[in-house]
């Protein structure tokens, strides 16, 4: 079969109308989340999780991944009416995108970060279906030692990005490893850190310790402050950007689209470091480096495009490896894992409704999303009045309905709370919550892997050396680690922003 | 001195000695052959060596005066506390009083909570919210929620 | 004095009839309400799907709905652990029992003791497990296999789903009598055993049926099959006890209740789940996920625990797993 016949594949799995209404619920309630600041997407994804229990994978996966870059969207709405970003990809819009608002010009900005987006998640889809395939046969070849180091170098990649303290993010990425590694050991059967708990057999939930991360915690350091937000009383006139706004933004978007796309795919990259990294290459690039933070559009149509092509990307190594390359893939992994599916090389093969109708959906969602959101812009304005005193509650209570019903168990309940307490505490010492969770999820592949590869080579530690791959991978990660002792480097790393606000 | 950093690497120094400790129990295994413990002790020996680093750094660092309060100055901690509370007291009679009733008094409790509005509301939006979530993800998703008293 | 002691006899004669006549009452009403099915795994597995259809069927012939009820965990043994601890003997909560109930108390700690703890119901099926190699593999067969593993000590490498489960005992019991030393190489899960077969990473893959549909593709060859008889899939795929070896492993399971429930309760449920078991559709569940079916009625099926208990025993001695 041929890339058309996979397509046609998507096409028939991504039109069925259940699943359509699955992709526009996702990309609907994304679009809601990425207006609405506190939340973000992965808390939401985790609470409709349960809900997508019932449903086939296609229906679930269709939905989760459209609240993904449906988040993509949305925030850029608040970041440029409000200046307040709805979710963290959206930071740079602000600088911009509010700037223009205040000119009278939020019409344009809007309708521009709507096409970049739309321009970039279909240039990311195209390219996902064209390398995700060869990929994923390749990825077969990967054995054990090539697993281990391409692991490693994620963690590392992940770490180097990581803002702020580099200590402070590797000791979450070791107290995440170890979270990852608790229950029973597949090498010896024995049980590990389980305190003689039985739920505890088949290790912490990635569900309960995501959502106490990214959802109890956030709620409850919004509740100790109140927060004003005012919305700029400006009429949103002309949507459509004029003929001058299209040639200032057609070079920032394509450059975006590739940039966003490419960095989606590395470890710890996503969507917030490709809107930052393509708005200082836009600003490098410009003649009027000047008008940068003054309302330049070409600031805005950039890195909106960048992020939502990244969410594209992020799908590759997940889908071809099983290997979760950000926080909200590890989520989208869980996902999968609940449905029964197992995210890899062979999934391609076995689930081919799963993988086209999934990449196929991506396209009609970023479809439905231009048409959603060009219109309905006033209404997710008025969603912004929703006084926190309702929405709070109502968020938390989603959080413990969506833990019970993963595992029918009141222990996750439990987990998930401590883990809000200790999200919590982690946004007041500053400590980052990316690295937990994704080194959470990466852990026990690493542990797994390298116990394998060395019963392989019976202990022979040359395993990692003599294999091309395994061996590039190291060397890449040494040279990242080396790399902060080098002035100019670690001026580099500095300029590169924080992963959450 | 940065006094918030200090205790948190003291926080995270006794975890990673914890996990020391216990990945050593569970049996290091050689370098060639790691046991079930190898991860654990090594991850917790550099958590260690990393919350000393982080640890240093804080007692070097120019001291900004009341670091520590700052963290809960001008903010409503206690509100937080009472909220976490109350979930934990949730969980515990989510079983023995079921989902409708647990719920409804966790609701009423949060409406008043997280801002103070009169009780006709917090009772009202409680009965609806407990009412919606249990429609949507008992009756309509079929997730299994307990019954409780009124499921007998 | 006598005759009020007398009045009191009398009173408790009345009570112990009117208990006795309550029991026997429960029994002949029995159920009188919905009947919990506890299944220790995450809804829509292949053991979900199957647990399902049963209950569906089993609603017909019991006049109560037997709602099942997901609690993952442990490996399979929350669920039934949880019944153990919590759940009263009166036939309104039974659980799906796996096999790591059995396992799991030779190689740790666990709450509940198999030999005592349940009151067995009904056996109901096994899954089929098999040994497939990659198809440009040079054994065609599994003599051909074990053959090359004799001449080459320390050299074939296999994968199974994890240490101590059915996979590596089987496969360490073939070992021992062919005194082959070929090297396990534990996977975390069964799709990862298929990934490492098709990708040359290890040799041989001992797995349920999740090769079924690259055996299908051609992708991987399946040398053979562990159950009692030859599948109607594959007729050309010898079993191990054709091969000359004694050896069946199928990880049966069936369904029981907590300790100590009454004979009428169990002979009523064990009459029911017959009846939902001998279905069409519950045929056709077991047949589309390569369950073959394993009756045993309550007596045979506590025989057959206890046997499955002391197997286990001794397959933790053979891989050294036991528990100090």
């Amino acid at each position: 079969m041929d890339l058309w016949n996979y397509l046609g594949i998507g096409f028939s799995v991504a039109l069925q109308p259940e699943n359509l209404l699955f992709c526009f619920i996702g990309v609907f309630v994304g679009t809601l989340i990425g207006v609405l600041p506190g939340i973000g997407p992965v808390g939401a994804m985790s609470l409709l999780l349960p809900s997508t229990f019932k449903t086939t994978p296609e229906a679930a996966i269709i939905m989760l991944a459209g609240i993904y870059y449906g988040a993509m969207y949305g925030g850029s709405t608040t970041s440029i009416l409000v200046n307040i970003p709805g979710e963290a990809a959206s930071v740079v819009t602000c600088l911009d995108g509010y700037q223009m608002a205040r000119q009278g010009r939020a019409g344009p900005a809007l309708g521009m970060a709507a096409f970049g987006s739309f321009i970039a998640g279909t240039i990311a889809v195209l390219g996902l279906m064209l390398v995700a395939p060869p990929l994923a046969s390749f990825a077969l070849k990967f054995g054990p030692p090539e697993y281990f180091t391409l692991m490693v170098l994620g963690l590392t990649i992940l770490i180097y990005l990581a803002h702020g303290s580099i200590a402070k993010a590797l000791i979450m990425a070791g107290f995440g490893l170890v979270l990852g590694l608790v229950g029973l050991d597949t090498m010896s059967a024995l049980p590990r850190f389980t305190f003689n708990q039985m739920e505890l057999l088949d290790g912490v939930g990635l569900v309960p310790i995501v959502m106490g991360i990214f959802g109890v915690s956030e709620v409850l350091l919004n509740i100790e402050q109140v927060v004003r937000r005012e919305i700029l009383k400006t009429d949103i006139k002309g949507l459509m950007p004029t003929r001058g706004d299209w040639k200032a933004s057609n070079g920032p978007i394509a450059r975006g689209s590739v940039l966003g796309f490419l960095l989606g795919v590395l470890p710890g990259g996503g969507a917030v470091i490709s809107s930052f990294v393509s708005y200082a290459l836009e600003k490098r690039l410009s003649k009027h480096p000047e008008r940068f933070g003054k309302g330049a559009i070409e600031g805005v149509a950039g890195p909106e495009a960048a992020n939502n092509a990244a969410t594209g990307g992020a799908f590759i190594p997940l889908m071809t490896l099983g290997i979760p390359p950000n926080v909200i893939m590890a989520m989208l992994l869980g996902a999968f894992m609940i449905h029964g599916v197992t995210p890899g090389p062979l999934m391609m093969k076995q689930h081919p409704d799963l993988f086209w109708g999934v990449i196929v959906s991506m396209y009609v969602g970023n479809l439905m999303l231009l048409i959603l959101n060009l219109p309905l812009i006033s209404l997710w304005v008025q969603i912004l009045k929703i006084p926190y005193k309702i929405l709070f509650p109502l968020i938390l209570l989603f959080c413990l309905v969506g833990v019970y019903s993963v595992n029918n168990t009141v222990f996750d309940i439990y987990v998930m709370l401590v883990f809000g307490i200790i999200g919590y505490l982690m946004k007041k010492f500053e400590y980052e919550g990316a690295p937990l969770v994704l080194a959470f999820v990466l852990g026990p592949m690493m542990e797994n892997n390298l116990r394998k590869s060395l019963i392989m080579s019976q202990g022979d530690f040359s395993i990692f050396f003599t294999r091309p791959l395994a061996a590039g991978c190291l060397v890449i990660a040494l040279l990242l680690l080396i790399s902060p002792m080098i002035p100019w480097f670690s001026k580099k790393r500095a300029e590169i922003p924080k992963e959450e606000d | 001195m940065r006094t918030p950093d200090l205790f948190s690497s003291l926080f995270w120094m006794a975890i990673s000695l914890g996990i020391c400790l216990g990945g050593h129990d569970l049996g290091l295994g050689s370098l060639t052959n790691p046991g079930g413990g190898f991860m654990f002790f090594w991850v917790g020996v550099i958590m260690a060596i990393l919350s000393g680093i982080v640890m240093v750094q804080a007692a070097w660092r120019q001291s900004v005066q009341g670091e520590m309060k700052a963290i809960w100055s001008g903010v409503a901690y206690k509100k937080v506390i009472a909220v976490l509370a109350a979930l934990f007291i949730y969980a515990y009679l989510l079983t023995p009083l079921g989902f409708i009733l647990a719920t409804t008094l966790l609701m009423i409790f949060l409406f008043k909570a997280v801002e103070p509005q009169g009780w006709s509301m917090a009772i009202l939006g409680a009965v609806i919210s407990t009412l919606v979530a249990y429609g949507l993800f008992r009756v309509w998703l079929q997730c299994q929620l307990p019954l409780g008293l009124l499921g007998g | 004095m006598a005759p009020k002691a007398t009045t009191l006899i009398r009173w408790l004669a009345t009570l112990a009839f009117c208990a006795t006549g309550v029991l026997s009452a429960a029994a002949a009403d029995f159920p009188s309400k919905p009947i919990t099915l506890i299944v220790p795994w995450a809804a829509g597995g292949s053991t979900d799907t199957c647990m399902r259809v049963l209950a569906e069927n089993a609603k017909k012939h019991l006049g109560q709905p037997v709602v099942v009820e997901n609690k993952p965990g442990g490996g399979g043994t929350v669920g039934p652990a949880t019944m153990v601890a919590t759940a009263k003997p009166d036939g309104y909560t039974l659980s799906q029992i796996p096999m790591g109930v059995f396992r799991l108390p030779h190689t740790i700690k666990t709450t509940w003791d198999p030999l005592t703890d349940f009151t067995w119901i009904i056996q109901l099926t096994g899954y089929t497990y098999g040994i497939v190699v990659k198809s440009d593999a040079p054994w065609k067969t599994l003599r051909e296999l074990l053959d090359y593993a004799k001449a080459n000590p320390g050299k074939v490498t296999y994968a199974t789903p994890g240490v101590g489960v059915m996979q590596h005992v089987t496969m360490e019991k073939l070992a021992k009598k062919e005194g082959i030393n070929w090297i396990h190489v534990p996977q975390k899960g069964g799709i990862e055993v298929i990934s490492a077969t098709m990708g040359g990473h290890v040799m041989v893959g001992a797995e349920t049926s999740g090769w079924a549909p690259q055996v299908e593709s051609g992708d991987l060859r399946l040398l053979a099959i562990w159950t009692e008889t030859r599948s109607q899939k594959w007729p050309d795929v010898p079993t191990l006890k054709e091969l000359g070896y004694d050896i069946v492993a199928s990880s049966p399971f069936g369904i029981a209740g907590p300790k100590g429930m009454d004979p009428q309760v169990v002979a009523i449920l064990h009459d029911a789940f017959k009846k939902a078991m001998d279905e069409p559709s519950f045929q056709k569940v077991l047949n589309d996920f390569y369950m073959v079916p394993a009756y045993k009625n309550a007596k045979d099926y506590a025989d057959s625990a206890n046997a499955m208990f002391l197997e286990e025993k001794e397959n933790a001695e053979i891989l050294g797993l036991k528990k100090q």
